[in-house]
């Protein structure tokens, strides 16, 4: 089964939806479509899930992981979620019961009522939001997070269950990926505090649908229905997820019936696409993570601008996608997936030999040009990387192919090892992303350069767009915002984009997955069919 | 005897001091940043400085070293760079699982392994004798990996005989998944320890002892149970002790292979993390387990053969 998902999350359109039926319900307010809190409904059975690392830290202000996204979910309550099973991103009720826009500055909140923490935690409060917010927002805890709340004031407590969210600025990733993210996990202040001001695998409260039952690292973690959970139906008692790094061992192990659900490998997509195995089903998703090869322009041999823009004009981007993912995925357009705002189109730049050679004329080294691409050793990268190698041939530049395991790759571009990224040239390069283009853009401002911007590249106008466009409310102007970053990125010949990393799920029949659009699972929403 | 034992003794410390330094050093050596993997990607300079100063990855080499082992002194093997939990939890938790894999893998090689090579020596040059030859080479050249591989594919997915992934919990489901990864580590070591236990055997029953007891008419039977084999069978404990090590790094292969917890992947995935606390204290564990199975071997080698035995004592 092959789901597309072409539609896009706005926050003026997601708005527009709230006030509409805040406007039909006669409250002055935006309340969510459902925020009834829910009877749990005992069905028992266990959901054995396959997870692709094991956790590392659970603190909604110090998380690392996907993985930890994905159980800190289930563990705690947040302000909001996404939809699942659906084609497009679209927020709903968690924590929050409503919210309302006063102004671009203001936004008040109302929480459910009888959110209940574990232990003598007692119930949600809207103190409890305004501390968790301002606990990431603060410099001094210094969360890796605190952009989630770049522009956050202050939250003002109103009530009980209500208070105010005041910005210094607007903030657009605010309803996209703050709130509905793991910095709009609302946590009690006597925990965290008792826990000594932060902590990582072992949280000191519960507030959300599962609690740990038990954790082998590296072998299991037993999530057991939290009995103090009401707002949502619960289906499975117990969600055992199984850390297995290797996709194709997790392959093995769901058609060997140990698993329920599994993440495959991209490369797999094509083969369990046409033969599922028996009794399952596959689902394809537009993943929103993106993949390119990057040019580094500080590196001597790759300063001329003409040779960088040979390189892009003479790589064949559909082959090399092609062979990478076995014709799983399709070229991008840019490193925002078209379910966001400022997805592109159409690249500037197009495969041309002809200009390609011309230009590495111009620039003096015409067939004496002999390259490195660094590449994490998969085959996937490998793959890519033989075809650019084959397709720069062409054009008369010898690229010889250097594989690394993956600690060793990562730190390539890192200034804190010396002078090295200065001597990176070609490079394949995936990273994963958020629902928000500010995900996507923000790791290739100067500010990264040697950090994760292994391009050195250095554009002041990319800058101020980066900045501008995490203010900008309007749709529109954002979209165009984004769009002229990539632009900006394209034209420094410092990219070739190559595609957007799709994701394929085996799920047992039995299994009614609830799934992102993007094909992350939530994986307390689950249900047996 | 209690002398060799003492000399053995510190002669182990020292492999565990030599082990523990060179790991320190390559560690070094390779490029990587744990505070990056800790951390995530969003984290600043000063939150990575931070990180370091905590872990004390800022101070030189030499003060690290000298830090781990004065922890090391105190029972603490430092703390996971990742998650903060105490290396020595994390070590042990996995250690039980990796163990009984090579319990297993030992299992599987030692008794066929020893029928093969008493029955290839009894009946020299007849069949049994040409088939085990063809049989351990065939399988020594495979590696585990393969093997683990192809086992997979037939006794857990086209057969479903077998579970694919996991350790399992309780007594008969863990023993239940320990069966293919046992095989997958094992196999290859029944046609080495089968032929070196032929040789043994053939190279003692030349022995004055042997022709004595053939002189005084006992049986074939009696003379290699109670003669031979108690003599042939020494070299192999040396052989075991070492393949012991041998099965503890192939066990990887078979962590990685089958989805199991254990030291192997442990490490493995340590050293892709750049988890350096993690890495020395799982090696560390691994290498006094190695070097007290191979101390245990020499022992019991030396306390088995009465020429050893009196050497030693004189």
């Amino acid at each position: 089964m092959e789901r597309n998902n072409k539609n896009t999350l706005t926050r003026r359109g997601f708005i527009g939806t709230g006030a509409t039926l805040g406007a039909a319900a006669g409250l002055g307010a935006l309340p969510f479509a459902s925020s009834a809190i829910a009877e749990s409904h005992v069905e028992g059975g266990i959901l054995t899930a396959r997870v692709y690392a094991d956790i590392s830290n659970l603190d909604p202000a110090f998380w690392t992981s996907e993985v930890d996204s994905l159980v800190i979910r289930c563990l705690f309550a947040h302000s909001m979620g996404y939809e699942t099973g659906v084609d497009a991103f679209e927020t709903k009720p968690v924590a929050m019961k409503s919210y309302e826009i006063i102004d671009e500055t203001h936004i008040g909140f109302e929480l459910n009522q009888g959110i209940m923490y574990s232990g003598d935690y007692g119930e949600m409060t809207a103190e409890d939001a305004k501390y968790s917010f301002e606990r990431i927002a603060d410099p001094e805890l210094n969360s890796p997070y605190k952009e989630d709340w770049a522009t956050l004031d202050h939250v003002e407590v109103t009530g009980k269950y209500t208070g105010v969210i005041v910005l210094t600025e607007p903030f657009a990733p605010l309803f996209t990926t703050t709130l509905p993210g793991v910095s709009g996990v609302i946590l009690p202040q006597a925990a965290i505090e008792a826990a000594g001001g932060q902590f990582s695998v072992e949280p000191p409260v519960y507030s959300g649908p599962y609690r740990i039952k038990d954790w082998q690292p590296k072998t299991r973690l037993i999530l057991e229905r939290n009995p103090d959970w009401t707002l949502t139906d619960v289906a499975y008692d117990e969600i055992h997820l199984i850390p297995i790094e290797d996709p194709k061992t997790a392959e093995l192990g769901f058609e060997a019936g140990d698993l329920d659900f599994a993440e495959i490998s991209v490369s797999s997509i094509p083969r369990y696409m046409s033969n599922p195995p028996a009794g399952s089903t596959f689902e394809r998703f537009d993943g929103l993570a993106y993949y390119w090869m990057g040019i580094n322009e500080l590196n001597d041999q790759l300063k001329d601008k003409n040779v960088r823009r040979a390189i892009q004009l003479a790589v064949d981007r559909k082959t090399v996608v092609d062979a990478s993912s076995l014709g799983g995925a399709e070229p991008a357009a840019g490193i925002i997936a078209p379910a966001l705002i400022g997805s592109r189109e159409a690249n500037l730049y197009d495969r041309d030999v002809e200009e390609s050679k011309r230009l590495l004329e111009e620039a003096g080294v015409a067939n004496s040009l002999n390259l490195t691409i660094s590449i994490q050793q998969t085959a996937e990268n490998l793959a890519a990387a033989q075809v650019i190698q084959a397709n720069l041939a062409e054009v008369g530049i010898q690229v010889t192919i250097n594989q690394y395991e993956s600690g060793t790759y990562w730190s390539l571009g890192s200034k804190d090892e010396g002078d090295q990224y200065l001597d990176i040239q070609l490079f394949l390069m995936r990273f994963s992303m958020q629902p928000d283009p500010s995900w996507a853009t923000m790791w290739f401002t100067p500010q990264q350069i040697g950090v994760w911007n292994w391009q050195g590249f250095d554009n002041a106008e990319f800058a101020e767009l980066q900045e501008a466009a995490q203010i900008e409310l309007d749709t529109e102007k954002r979209d165009e915002m984004y769009k002229r970053m990539q632009d900006l990125m394209e034209e420094s010949g410092d990219f070739v984009f190559l595609n957007f990393v799709p994701v394929g799920s085996l799920v047992r029949d039995t299994v009614n997955p609830a799934l992102r659009p993007d094909g992350v699972p939530v994986f307390y929403e689950f249900e047996p069919s | 005897m209690a002398l060799y034992f003492i000399k053995r003794l510190l002669l182990s410390v020292l492999v565990v001091v030599i082990v523990i330094v060179a790991l320190f050093l390559l560690t070094y050596a390779i490029p990587g940043d744990p505070a990056r993997v800790a951390l995530g990607p969003r984290a600043n300079a000063e939150l990575v400085a931070e990180f370091r100063q905590r872990m004390g990855l800022d101070q030189p080499l030499l003060v690290q070293l000298y830090n781990f082992f004065t922890s090391l002194l105190r029972g603490d093997l430092g703390r996971d760079a990742v998650s903060g939990e105490p290396v020595l939890n994390t070590v042990l938790s996995q250690l039980p699982d990796t163990l009984y894999l090579v319990l297993g893998s030992v299992i599987v090689a030692l008794i066929p392994g020893v029928l093969l090579g008493i029955l290839s020596a009894r009946y020299r040059g007849g069949i049994i004798d040409r088939i085990s030859s063809v049989l351990s080479v065939s399988v020594m050249s495979v590696p585990a990996f393969v093997i683990a591989i192809y086992l997979l594919l037939v006794f857990s997915i086209q057969l479903g005989w077998f579970p694919a992934i996991g350790a399992g919990t309780g007594f008969w489901d863990r023993l239940h998944r320990l069966v293919l990864p046992s095989l997958a580590l094992g196999l290859a070591w029944i046609g080495y320890i089968a032929r070196i236990l032929r040789a043994s055997i053939l190279e003692e029953m030349n022995e004055g002892h042997v022709r004595t007891a053939r002189a005084f008419g006992l049986s074939e039977n009696k003379i290699m149970f109670d003669y031979v084999l108690r003599i042939a069978i020494l070299p192999m404990i040396t052989v075991l002790g070492i393949g012991i090590g041998q099965m503890l790094s192939s066990a990887v292969f078979a962590e990685v292979v089958f989805g199991r917890p254990g030291i192997g992947k442990l490490v493995f995935d340590a050293i892709i993390s750049r988890n350096y606390p993690i890495v020395t204290g799982a090696v560390l564990v691994t290498t006094i387990f190695f070097v007290i199975v191979n101390l245990a071997a020499d022992l019991l080698v030396a306390w088995l053969n009465p020429k050893v035995r009196h050497d030693l004592s004189r």
